[in-house]
């Protein structure tokens, strides 16, 4: 039980650290480093799905784009939080009382005994033929209209940046540093790592019942292949035009086959592998696209 | 105190941490950063829930009660790449309230909007967009 302990205070340590900061870019890597020991957090507790998609989309992509931004910037200094704890202490004064009375509550409250719903999931797994895994199939099956719900939202926000950055014209500074600027450590690096982040990110895309897997996560490490390859060499945004209308129609595709296999009522033991794996590789297009507009705009130089 | 569900009590402190943060700091990239550790603590609260290191993943058990809890997984994995789209349209969002302004500080910006304090706009050649995320609000009696 130590080490859980370790990586929990780790991520209080330098949660703290982060929202004290007296730098924009100390705040951007510190947020990431809680995000690198969340994702640590979430393996010791056994979800490795969330923890390759916290590791690979929140903690490098988000980063990423968090340090694309502060280029725009031209002060990234911030004032001491002392001085704004001066201004605002009945505010944090509050927030601590009412955060001190839902722990105490959470602290007293006893542990269930049984999760019913974990229950009945795992019973129907464990029963089955176990082709597929668990996350996957509630994800795909149990809850498939809210996870179309939720690819829906991320399509919004794709079509949301691309058209405030293209409406606003030039908008930030008008220097920016220049990306470019890679060591050829670092390009080599790349050069080797990215056919393994191919591989890795199909192989999460295809699933396998005993490993992690699934169409989110594996769209993220080939997002992350884009943006290594940007890094080797800077290409414009001219792709970004054929990857949207591409997400659109995967997307559509992707509510069809939902409503089509939930209304035709094609739930068998033959048709579930076959909808299980069409609809991860539509998600992984989904998620790829997605991700890779997002930074492929942030990126551009104008 | 730290046996039990001493998991969830950190995540739950992570979640204040990060209020405490939005709260106070008034910089408008702190904001986004304190909200998305915000994000953080909701998905490890869930992930926390009926687990523990003693037990194995999912799709490894053996019995029904030998694995972590399944539900919580699936609803968090979408959480955390809707976590990052949205924090690419706040990205965009300031960016433009940025090249209007001049300012990341949200007492600066509302001044400016009140009509308190001259604008600095980064970049003349910009404008439109920015008008419709803060309108000007009518000077009051």
């Amino acid at each position: 039980m130590v080490l859980s302990h370790v990586v929990f205070g780790l991520i209080l340590v330098f949660a703290v650290l982060t929202i004290a900061a007296s730098c924009l870019k100390h705040a951007i890597i510190l947020s990431s480093v809680v995000g690198l020991w969340a994702s640590f957090a979430y393996l010791l507790y056994h979800a490795p799905d969330v923890a390759v998609s916290e590791a690979v989309v929140a903690s490098t992509l988000g980063t990423i784009l968090l340090v694309l931004t502060i280029r725009k910037y031209t002060d990234i200094n911030l004032p001491p939080i002392r001085e704004l704890l001066k201004v605002r202490w009945w505010a944090a004064l509050l927030i601590v009382l009412t955060g001190g009375i839902v722990i105490w509550f959470t602290a007293t409250t006893p542990q269930l005994e049984s999760a019913p719903l974990q229950v009945a999931m795992m019973e129907t797994y464990l029963s089955g033929p176990r082709i597929v895994s668990p996350i996957s199939s509630i994800l795909l099956n149990w809850r498939a209209f809210d996870t179309v719900l939720e690819a829906s939202m991320l399509l919004v926000a794709v079509l949301a940046v691309v058209h405030l950055t293209d409406t606003s014209g030039h908008h930030g500074a008008t220097s920016y540093p220049a990306t470019n600027l890679s060591h050829p450590t670092l390009r080599t690096g790349i050069r080797v790592l990215l056919p393994l982040f191919v591989v890795v990110g199909l192989a999460l895309v295809a699933g396998d019942p005993f490993t992690p897997g699934g169409g989110f996560q594996g769209g993220g490490v080939l997002a992350a292949v884009v943006v290594g390859r940007y890094l080797v060499r800077p290409v414009g945004g001219s792709r970004t035009h054929a990857m949207e209308n591409i997400e659109k129609v995967v997307f559509v595709l992707f509510v069809l086959s939902v409503i089509g296999y939930a209304a035709l009522n094609l739930r068998s033991d033959f048709t579930y592998p076959i909808y299980m794996i069409t609809m991860n590789t539509l998600l992984g297009i989904k998620v790829f696209c997605g991700l890779s507009i997002v930074f492929l705009f942030f990126a551009a130089e104008e | 105190m730290l046996a039990g569900n001493f998991a969830e009590i950190a995540a739950l402190l992570l979640f204040f941490i990060g209020l405490i943060g939005l709260v106070v700091r008034r910089n408008m990239m702190l904001t986004i950063i304190a909200s998305g550790l915000m994000n953080m603590a909701v998905v490890l609260f869930f992930l926390v829930l009926n687990s523990s290191p003693d037990l194995s993943p999912p799709m490894m058990a053996e019995n029904v009660i030998g694995g972590a809890d399944p539900v919580p997984q699936a609803l968090m994995i979408t959480s955390v790449v809707l976590g990052v789209s949205v924090q690419a349209v706040c990205l965009v969002l300031t960016m433009i309230t940025f090249s209007e302004y001049g300012t990341l500080d949200w007492n600066v910006a509302k001044r400016i909007r009140d009509g308190l304090q001259p604008a600095q706009p980064v970049d003349p050649a910009s404008s439109g967009t920015g008008a419709l995320l803060f309108r000007k609000r009518k000077s009051g009696p």
